[in-house]
């Protein structure tokens, strides 16, 4: 019995401990927080939406659900398009590879008519993002809405992205966004991530936002 | 010549040493791998489905308090303080752990067809994807230590063996 005692003292004990320790660092877990919500929510019912795709031939999708055929994936497959249309279904535009270049390259992209936001963590972002991008940790972002919220006001487009193929980072972020008011009509979430992203060879930024420490040339607008 | 039972509790008190420093020291590698991204953890135990989904703050609580607490019972038993309490709650642990594991390969072994000792994943343990034959072999491993330390009553090179008692 003492032995048994003596673990139920060292576990009440450790517990403690654990909370103690959440509570005072840096990169603690908020217990009462939701952090899934965004995936679990049904999705919205919107009436006069645009349609999700830039092919306005297509059916427009987001409503009720419906990513049978012929709804426009942006060329996604495998876990990527299984993602896509998860977007899809809940009211979310994503946007293929070849428009993020496009968007990357176009003069516009210097005067920030384009924002991106990376939805990975601190450490992630600083090994190396899409040059200009605004890091937006969903699970501490709290620390990041003073930059990140400003920054998809008064743009053309809001790119959302995050690893890429099952990563969910950049769905709940792009959701989070969402709920804070940012213009559903201009955001959409870069599907590929990072990892169509550097599978491309292009370039990433390394450190923070706008320190031109790049991973290689960067022909943008050459 | 009759064994000298001085030796023996030499020899005791080593070889229960030595199995602290084994289960105590790898708990506190583990905890502090998983303190290094404990959104990480958190999203690796998610996928476990072990908790309602209505139910956001259990799985919060197992991801923010479990690594501080394994870097705790591993430093306890390290510095031999509470031997065989806090090596039951290892053996609590390792039991729990093991079956999660376990039910969540045979799930995958099940749903893609694969070799049960094919499945990988990443367990949450902190060391990334592993292929679930190693982890359980790890773990029994494990399991076999703890329970020793469970029924071992040496004291040598313990600050305090029990909390009950006299000290050391």
């Amino acid at each position: 019995m003492r032995i048994v005692l003596e673990a139920l003292i060292v576990a009440v004990l450790a517990a403690a401990f654990g909370v103690t320790a959440n509570s005072l660092s840096g990169k603690r877990l908020v217990i009462d927080r939701d952090y899934f919500a965004a995936l679990r929510e049904p999705p919205p019912v919107v009436l006069g939406d645009p349609p999700t795709s830039m092919d306005p031939t297509d059916a427009p999708a987001g409503v009720g659900g419906d990513t049978g055929e012929g709804v426009d994936l942006h060329g996604y497959s495998g876990p990527a398009a299984e993602t896509a249309r998860q977007l899809l279904e809940r009211g979310i535009q994503i946007i293929g590879h070849d428009e993020v270049v496009a968007l990357y390259r176009d003069e516009l992209f210097e005067e920030e008519a384009y924002t991106f936001i990376d939805a990975r963590s601190d450490e992630k972002y600083s090994a190396g993002h899409i040059r200009q991008a605004y890091v937006f940790d969903h699970y501490f972002m709290e620390r990041y809405l003073d930059q990140v919220l400003p920054a998809c006001q008064g743009v053309a487009e809001v790119v959302v992205y995050c690893h890429g193929g099952e990563c969910t980072d950049s769905e709940i972020a792009a959701q989070h966004l969402l709920d804070l008011g940012v213009d559903r009509r201009i955001l959409k979430v870069y599907v590929g991530g990072i990892e169509q992203w550097t599978a491309a060879g292009l370039p990433l930024e390394r450190g923070e936002r706008g320190s031109g420490d790049l991973t290689a040339e960067d022909d943008h607008g050459g | 010549m009759a064994a000298d039972p001085r030796n023996d509790a030499r020899r005791g008190g080593v070889l229960t040493l030595l199995a602290r420093l084994l289960l105590g020291g790898a708990f506190l590698y583990l905890g502090a791998l998983k303190l290094q991204d404990p959104v990480a953890f958190l999203k690796a135990i998610r996928e476990y489905h072990l908790v309602p989904q209505d139910h956001p703050q259990l799985l919060n609580f197992v991801a923010a308090v479990l690594p501080w607490a394994e870097v705790l019972l591993g430093a306890l038993l390290v510095l031999g303080v509470a031997v065989r309490g806090t090596a039951l709650v290892f053996v609590g642990l390792l039991a729990s752990f093991t079956t999660a594991i376990t039910l969540r390969a045979l799930a995958e072994h099940r749903e893609l067809g694969k070799a049960f000792c094919e499945v990988a994943f990443d367990c949450g343990c902190g060391t990334g994807v592993e292929h679930v034959c190693v982890k359980l072999m790890q773990n029994a491993v494990l399991l076999v230590v703890a329970l020793f330390l469970v029924g071992s009553r040496a004291r040598r090179f313990c600050l305090r063996h029990s909390l009950f008692g006299r000290p050391g």
